[in-house]
């Protein structure tokens, strides 16, 4: 059992925080960035699709609201958690944890306290944000080492 | 519940889609085909985006044998226990199952059945064409059969419980 990364997404799809746990490999920031990119559009695609595939409601007529909750590969499981406003907290962690979305509420309320609430965020040249200077990294890890499955 | 059935054969073209549930969405042909276009690439690129992806990748290309499809997507869970599961044979082409409060291994078993009644009444067809749209009454009914089957048989198990 183990997690290895955490993304964080505002809803026009900048990536506002990314971070690889456990010696997940860290590739060059091309790549890196080509690949937040693809985990936001397959987010994003997903949550389409499964919005098309969602049952109806018998009383009322109307089609569920079934939020994406995970996604599984041989290999990996995607974490997902999509709040009111269109952040999305992405977990990435290894196939046998079956579910993440109490850690990703736990993450948003930790985003709200060190970054919705800090005055040092500053607005970067590409849209996002520069949260170094917010707590949110050491805090978020700390949350996450105590998950239990950090740890392989 | 279970709600839908697609099948998609290895260029992404969906070849057969049916309605297992009153509750089922409405989807006309075109929502159907997008959706069947659309969960093939998909099911593609969730393998590149995760983490692990790039040592994958160069692990698979030297030690991989040839013509075995790539690791996709298995499972996808959504809120109102909407689970959508996907079985890849080795030959590329992609069944999907789409249900309500079903247990993850039923489902698995249906796929693992309906794979069987493609091969039993549409590969075995003389007059098919392989890749091509899957049309056949005895394919429909034993696919109604085997879902209609393996749901009673979890709707007993959920009422034990």
């Amino acid at each position: 059992m183990t997690i290895y990364s955490l993304h964080v997404y505002r809803r026009d799809g900048v990536c506002l925080y990314r971070k690889n746990y456990n010696n997940t490999a860290t590739l060059d920031d091309e790549t890196e960035s080509e690949r937040e990119k693809l985990v936001f559009g397959m987010a994003f695609s997903l949550k389409e699709l499964i919005g098309q595939l969602s049952p109806m409601d018998g009383s009322t007529g109307e089609q569920l609201s079934c939020p994406l909750s995970t996604v599984k590969t041989n290999n990996i499981t995607m974490h997902a958690h999509e709040t009111m406003t269109g952040f999305r907290f992405i977990i990435y962690t290894s196939p046998d944890i079956a579910t993440m979305q109490h850690h990703l509420q736990s993450v948003y309320r930790i985003w709200v306290d060190k970054v919705v609430k800090s005055p040092l965020v500053k607005e970067t040249q590409g849209g996002g944000y520069d949260i170094t200077d917010t707590e949110f990294g050491r805090t978020a890890e700390e949350y996450l080492e105590k998950v239990p499955g950090f740890k392989r | 519940m279970f709600l839908n059935l697609f099948i998609v054969n290895k260029s992404g073209g969906l070849i057969y889609n049916i309605a297992l549930s009153p509750s089922s969405p409405p989807l006309n042909t075109n929502d159907s085909l997008r959706i069947g276009s659309t969960f093939h690439s998909l099911h593609a690129i969730a393998v590149q985006a995760s983490p692990n992806a790039n040592s994958n990748a160069n692990a698979d290309a030297s030690n991989a044998p040839p013509n075995v499809p790539q690791d996709g997507i298995e499972t996808i869970t959504a809120g109102s226990g909407l689970t959508l599961k996907c079985l890849q044979t080795l030959t590329g082409t992609k069944f999907i199952i789409t249900a309500t409060d079903i247990q993850q291994s039923v489902m698995s078993d249906v796929l693992r059945e309906v794979y069987g009644i493609y091969s039993d009444y549409a590969l075995k067809n003389p007059f098919y064409e392989l890749e091509m749209p899957v049309r056949g009454t005895k394919f429909d009914a034993h696919v109604r059969a085997a879902v209609q089957a393996k749901e009673t048989g979890s709707g007993f198990m959920a009422s034990r419980r």
